[in-house]
């Protein structure tokens, strides 16, 4: 679980998954999962968050983004991302480091 | 915000695969890498005839790749000849996976040890095709000419049920392995693994209709169907899907050339893996123009009079446009033995009073394009 109060901690994306727009679909393919469904279904704004994850950032700088692009609260956003987080976090697609001092 | 939805990927997948037949999306396509094979089997239509040049690169492979995923392609299948003799087969199968794609492949698993079940079982494919030729040593090596085969690939088996990887197996039925094939159903239900089998063989690429001789007559091959499915459960479910009384003028009632293409090891285009009509070639022409050639070929109508035109049973066929193609010259010929398995079949289901076609009562109509002569002196005459 990734935790929801230590928003200075920053995330990037696993190379375990690729992402692809394709017939619509905002996929998340698994390179290695042995399941007999290894793909996952993104929402335009989860694409989005996961493009922004190919380098390291923070949930703030995540949730900045997301509330710029859709005029929602900081609060708000900050919310989604953690949730999202936890989601990739479950499918292990993500890691996580403290930031540098 | 769920940003991850909690759909199941077969709802997804259906969603994708409306939307690809609503607008024509080459949704899935199956790339030969390699022509070659380390077995020799006698009813091959590709291997006999290929050169040890006829392989793709792993740069034109990527060629490939980039193209079919702008175009919207998500499932790969990777086949030959035999895709594990290929030297870059493995930077090939993970080029295509780091691409996105959901990646199957078609193997006779000769070359499935230790190393490459430890592989697959880290980068798992989404689908694995074993061909199976027989159930016994003396019957595997009288099929495939190889010595050991049986034993090796019984052993691939073995390691990569080891290892949890799903996969398939799949025999031709055809005169030499018609009396195993209810062993090798039984092996592969023993082991919880899917068995196919297919009624179909083709000549030879470069033409040699040799390979025709093995074909199953419709007796032999209704035969055969009631050995596997004495209640014929699983032909009865499908046909009931599909016959209704309605006909229809397409030729191409199946996914090829709609929503899934065939790429051969020179990057030449066509319908699937059964027609070996080239229509363009991936390596030269943009893709949206030979996809454009392609979608004019399988939207081609029977001429007015042709008996398939006009036949209840035609999406039930035995036989269709590809393999039709392969033994008269044209997707629009018409394979009388085809349509006596076919109609065959629908007696046996109770949907034909006598399972006797009307072109043999009638007669085939002159202008309709039949088996060239090479063919029809291979194709079984009677049962």
């Amino acid at each position: 679980m990734i935790s929801g109060s230590v928003d200075s901690v920053e995330y990037r994306r696993r190379d375990n998954y690729v992402y692809r727009l394709t017939v619509g679909e905002h996929l998340l393919v698994a390179l290695h999962a042995r399941s007999d469904e290894p793909l996952y279904a993104l929402t335009p704004t989860g694409a989005q968050l996961w493009e922004r994850l190919s380098g390291w950032a923070s949930v703030d700088q995540l949730a900045e983004s997301l509330a710029t692009e859709y005029e929602i609260s900081i609060e708000e956003a900050r919310q989604d991302v953690r949730d999202f987080l936890d989601q990739l976090g479950s499918l292990n697609a993500v890691e996580s480091r403290e930031p540098a001092v | 915000m769920t940003a991850i939805p909690r759909i199941s990927a077969a709802v997804m997948r259906g969603r994708m695969i409306e939307r690809a037949r609503r607008e024509r999306i080459p949704l899935q396509a199956d790339i030969e890498i390699i022509a070659t094979c380390n077995f020799n089997c006698v009813h091959c239509y590709i291997a006999p005839c290929a050169e040890r040049e006829d392989l793709m690169s792993l740069e034109q492979a990527n060629i490939i790749f980039d193209k079919l995923q702008a175009a919207g392609t998500q499932m790969v299948l990777l086949t030959g000849g035999e895709v594990f003799t290929h030297k870059q087969f493995k930077e090939i199968y993970l080029s295509a996976k780091r691409h996105g794609f959901e990646v199957y492949i078609n193997t006779n698993a000769y070359l499935i040890g230790e190393r490459w079940a430890d592989f697959l079982a880290e980068w798992p494919p989404k689908g694995l095709s074993i061909s199976l030729y027989g159930m016994s040593p003396e019957s595997y090596e009288r099929l495939t000419g190889i010595p050991k085969s049986y034993e090796r690939v019984m052993r691939a088996i073995d390691l990569l049920l080891e290892r949890g990887i799903a996969f398939d197996l799949k025999c031709p039925a055809m005169t030499i392995t018609a009396e195993e094939l209810p062993a090798m159903q039984a092996f592969a239900k023993a082991k919880g693994i899917r068995f196919r089998t297919d009624y179909s063989i083709i000549p030879q690429e470069k033409g040699d209709t040799g390979p025709l001789q093995l074909q199953l007559g419709p007796q032999g091959a209704m035969a055969l169907e009631k050995r596997l499915d004495p209640e014929l459960k699983s032909f009865r479910g499908y046909a009931a899907l599909r016959v209704d009384g309605s006909t229809t003028d397409s030729v191409y009632k199946c996914g090829a050339g709609k929503t899934s293409l065939h790429i051969n090891v020179h990057g030449g285009v066509s319908t699937c893996s059964t027609s070996r009509k080239v229509i363009g070639n991936l390596f030269e022409q943009p893709f949206d123009e030979i996809w454009e050639t392609l979608g004019g070929k399988v939207a081609m109508k029977y001429p007015a009079g042709h008996p398939c035109a006009t036949c209840q049973f035609s999406r039930i066929c035995a036989g269709c446009p590809a393999t039709v193609e392969q033994l008269t010259g044209m997707p629009t010929g018409y394979v009388q033995m085809y349509c006596k398995m076919t109609h065959q079949r629908a007696y046996e289901l109770g949907y034909h009073p006598t399972g006797v076609p009307r072109t043999v009562t009638e007669g085939i109509p002159a202008h309709v394009v039949t088996p060239t002569r090479a063919a029809a002196r291979m194709l079984p005459v009677l049962a």
